[in-house]
């Protein structure tokens, strides 16, 4: 049985500066043209998520023209290890190159659903619809919503109804783009799924992640 | 996209028809009989040291890990070669290293004498096993001779055919890729979308700047901090063997140097970056391109008939144009910049940007970047930044405004006193093109500037550009009066300051004019035109101060007025003396 879903929010969300990074350049970060789905999740979880919800991005609205900009940092090699605490960033340096998008601006179209086995009887979808419209309207977050990168923190708030998307092209294939990660159940490997993306009219119509995986095949 | 355009390109071009082979410069020959007994060392060198190229079974990667080629490699690998280069304690290690290699080239080769019966192959096999005839190869040349990286093939008796290329080696090869590959992972490849062997590692990228000599790699997750969610290596991208291959084989193909260029499809960008770029259309059409952006002398002196012209015969909208622009990063390759766009558009932007930087009188012909750059660079290869080569390509092939900076360094450039006379006609003609194709470029964004003319317009009666010419006039009366080898003219002394505060300075040229028309033999003539010159200035004559695009606009104006002297003037003009100097 399905769960049922909420009714669909639309959230705007922007920002100086954005990296959506594609896998394949993610050691010389490249961002993505266009927001991925998995970044639109990431916005959503930071402002209402709980183990008993699910986020289902539907669209993403792409108001501001893509634009580039470019910039190279100091990063270090070692990912963080807990309970380390003797270390030198200035002895484990990569220099590490940025193309991020500038000044972007998305309308993201979302619903929720209940997962089953980890909602419990006092839980309801029309709950969670209150309590994300209520945390978005005052502002309110786990931890501060971002576009790709933690570094690149985004304004969010209620779409108002009247936007346009910059882009008029009917359909602007995007290649294959980044859908989200498959986190299976269990044992099973997390692995990367991706999905073939289009802008259409200046919006990313964001395929069900069931119809998703189902092309992605089953774990191998 | 952009490693999805580059496999298409590869797959277009035929680059990736033969991923088992590639053609190397294998230096040595070594010739042995069918018993694996050393006959001689055949060099393959020409007189610059350089070995004859041949089709060879395609070289691992190999970094500091030990892999080894099949039946060519280097000495290291084929002789046991091991140069001392001083290096002391490590010499145990070292010597454990030398004969790891030569099992690993030994490995290949002992399967296939199983697998087959070639006799050749167990020649091979023979003479590798045999320490003291790898030693009496090594002895052939000077032991300083060997470098260790040349590449060494094998015949046997007197065979011209060397051994890897039998049809019997050839086959095992391919059924040993084969097994290799079928022992990958399968997965959803992201830049074909089909079903295919994953890659973990991807071949190198050669001859990008500022990158590791041997090579360096556009895709790479080598430190734990690039990975995501326990993924290893090629786990976090999926990309199948064949458009890795097929990418890198594309980008070394554009990347790899020729006789006349660094880059056979690509333009140095600054000193660290190399914007490469390729089309769905043809060979002809990219490299017609590439003499016009980045023409070479020869180039130069083949369009100088037709400029432009050709550029007419290439109008392809539906082509798509692809360009990325690479920098090193030690072993790993950065992408700065990267677009995508119509054919056509860029052929346009081509020739407008041309357009736009032409002026004078000579036809309008194509200048490299770096030559552009180089002119209105200050003395000593210092003063631009990085990115401006960069956004200088933007202007010629997106139609983008070119960068301020240039304005600047040019107008900067302009007020130091010119260097050697025979280059400075050029020089400044290249800094002023530059500045009027600023301008030029700035009038799209701001209605209320002034069209800038491509020679002397005596209409235009903006204040900088008349006062431009009024300069050049001056000067002119000075050198008609003086002669033209003067210490300081009122160019090297006043330009800078005439062009940012006429007031305080034209009042005193005016008064030496009259001294200077005095003097010189057309005098009459020229105080006419300065005259006809000043009658365009406003009632306000001299502002105090000129704005960063009016001094543009007053270095245009002076140029105008400096190239309409030096051309002979039409006889209509009537009965003044001729001026040419």
């Amino acid at each position: 049985m399905r769960p049922a879903a909420s009714k669909r929010f639309r959230v705007r969300a922007g920002g100086p500066i954005a990296c959506f990074t594609r896998p394949e350049m993610k050691a010389e970060r490249v961002s993505y043209e266009v927001m991925t789905p998995s970044a639109a999740r990431g916005v959503l979880e930071a402002i209402l998520w709980k183990p008993a919800i699910r986020w289902h991005i539907h669209e993403i609205a792409v108001l501001a023209p893509v634009k580039w900009t470019t910039f190279r940092r100091n990063e270090v090699n070692s990912r963080a290890t807990v309970g380390k605490f003797d270390y030198a960033a200035d002895e484990d340096r990569a220099q590490r190159n940025t193309v991020a998008l500038s000044n972007v601006d998305y309308v993201i179209t979302a619903s929720l659903t209940m997962v089953p086995g980890k909602a419990g009887p006092e839980d309801n979808v029309r709950k969670f619809e209150e309590m994300f419209e209520r945390r978005l309207e005052k502002g309110q977050y786990f931890h501060a919503p971002y576009l790709g990168c933690r570094e690149f923190a985004a304004r969010v708030e209620p779409a108002p109804a009247d936007l346009r998307p910059a882009e008029s092209e009917p359909k602007r294939p995007l290649g294959l783009m980044f859908y989200d990660f498959d986190f299976g159940d269990g044992e099973a490997a997390v692995r990367p799924v991706f999905f073939e993306a289009y802008l259409e009219h200046g919006v990313l119509k964001v395929p069900p992640r069931e119809q998703v995986l189902a092309l992605e095949g089953s774990h191998p | 996209m952009m490693l999805a355009a580059l496999n298409a390109f590869a797959q277009a071009r035929g680059l990736v028809d033969d991923p088992l082979y590639e053609t190397k410069p294998v230096d040595f020959l070594v010739r042995i009989n069918s018993k694996g007994k050393f006959i001689k060392l055949e060099s393959r060198q020409d007189e610059d040291g350089r070995g004859a190229p041949m089709s060879i079974p395609r070289l691992p990667m190999r970094a500091a890990n030990i892999a080894a080629g099949f039946f060519v490699d280097n000495p290291k690998y084929v002789l046991g070669f091991d140069k001392d280069d001083g290096g002391a304690g490590a010499k145990a290690k070292r010597a454990e290293k030398t004969a790891a290699r030569l099992a690993a080239f030994l490995v290949p080769v002992r399967a296939v004498a199983a697998s087959t019966d070639a006799a050749e192959v167990r020649a091979v096999a023979a003479f590798l096993e045999n320490d003291e005839a790898r030693a009496a190869v090594l002895a052939e040349r000077p032991l300083e001779e060997w470098t260790g990286s040349e590449l060494l093939a094998f015949a046997v008796g007197d065979a011209t055919e060397p051994v890897h290329q039998l049809s019997a080696v050839r086959e095992e090869w391919a059924r040993i890729n084969d097994e290799k590959k079928a022992q990958g992972r399968t997965g959803r490849c992201l830049v074909t979308g089909r079903e295919a062997v994953l890659a973990r590692l991807h071949e190198k990228l050669k001859n990008v700047p500022e990158a590791q000599a041997a090579g360096a790699s556009l895709v790479s997750f080598n430190a734990k901090a690039f990975e995501s969610h326990g993924l290893e290596q090629g786990d976090n991208a999926p990309i199948s063997q064949d458009a890795a291959f097929g990418y890198a084989m594309a980008l070394n193909y554009l990347l790899k140097g020729t006789e006349s260029r660094r880059f056979r499809q690509g333009i140095q960008v600054g000193d660290d970056s190399v914007l490469v770029f390729w089309t769905n259309a043809s060979e002809s059409a990219e490299s017609l391109l590439l003499s016009y952006m980045d023409p070479t002398e020869e180039d130069l002196r083949r369009v100088l008939e037709s400029p432009l012209k050709g550029l007419e015969s290439i109008e392809l909208d539906d082509k798509r144009f692809y360009a990325v622009t690479l920098a090193g990063n030690a072993g790993r390759v950065v992408v700065r910049d990267w677009f995508e766009t119509c054919l056509g558009d860029v052929v346009r932007n081509i020739r407008k940007y041309f357009t736009d930087l032409h002026i004078g009188n000579t036809s309008v012909k194509p200048i490299p970047v770096w030559r552009l750059l180089s002119a209105i660079e200050a003395p000593g290869g210092r003063g631009l930044t990085p990115d401006v080569a960069t956004r200088m390509l933007g202007a010629a092939l997106l139609g983008r405004a070119f960068p301020r900076q240039v304005l600047v360094s040019a107008l900067d450039r302009l007020r130091l006193p010119p260097g050697k006379p025979e280059l400075e006609r050029e020089q400044l003609r290249l800094r002023v093109s530059l500045i009027k194709a600023y301008l030029l470029r700035l009038r799209k964004d701001n209605p209320t500037s002034l069209e800038v003319t491509v020679s002397l317009d005596k209409t235009q009666t903006a204040q900088p550009y008349v006062l431009g010419r009024l300069f050049a006039v001056l000067e002119r009366l000075q050198s008609a009066a003086l002669g033209n080898d003067l210490n300081a003219t009122i160019r090297d002394r006043y330009f800078g300051a005439a062009s940012r505060n006429p007031f305080t300075v034209f009042p005193r040229l005016l008064q030496l004019a009259v001294h200077h028309a005095a003097k010189a033999d057309n005098g009459r003539w020229l105080e006419r035109v300065q005259g006809e010159v000043m009658a365009l200035l406003p009632a306000e004559r001299f502002p105090r101060i000129l704005s960063l695009e009016d001094q543009g606009l007053f270095a245009v104006g002076y140029y105008h007025q400096r190239e309409a002297f030096f051309t002979k003037r039409s006889p209509t003009e009537g009965g003044a003396p001729p001026s040419e100097s």
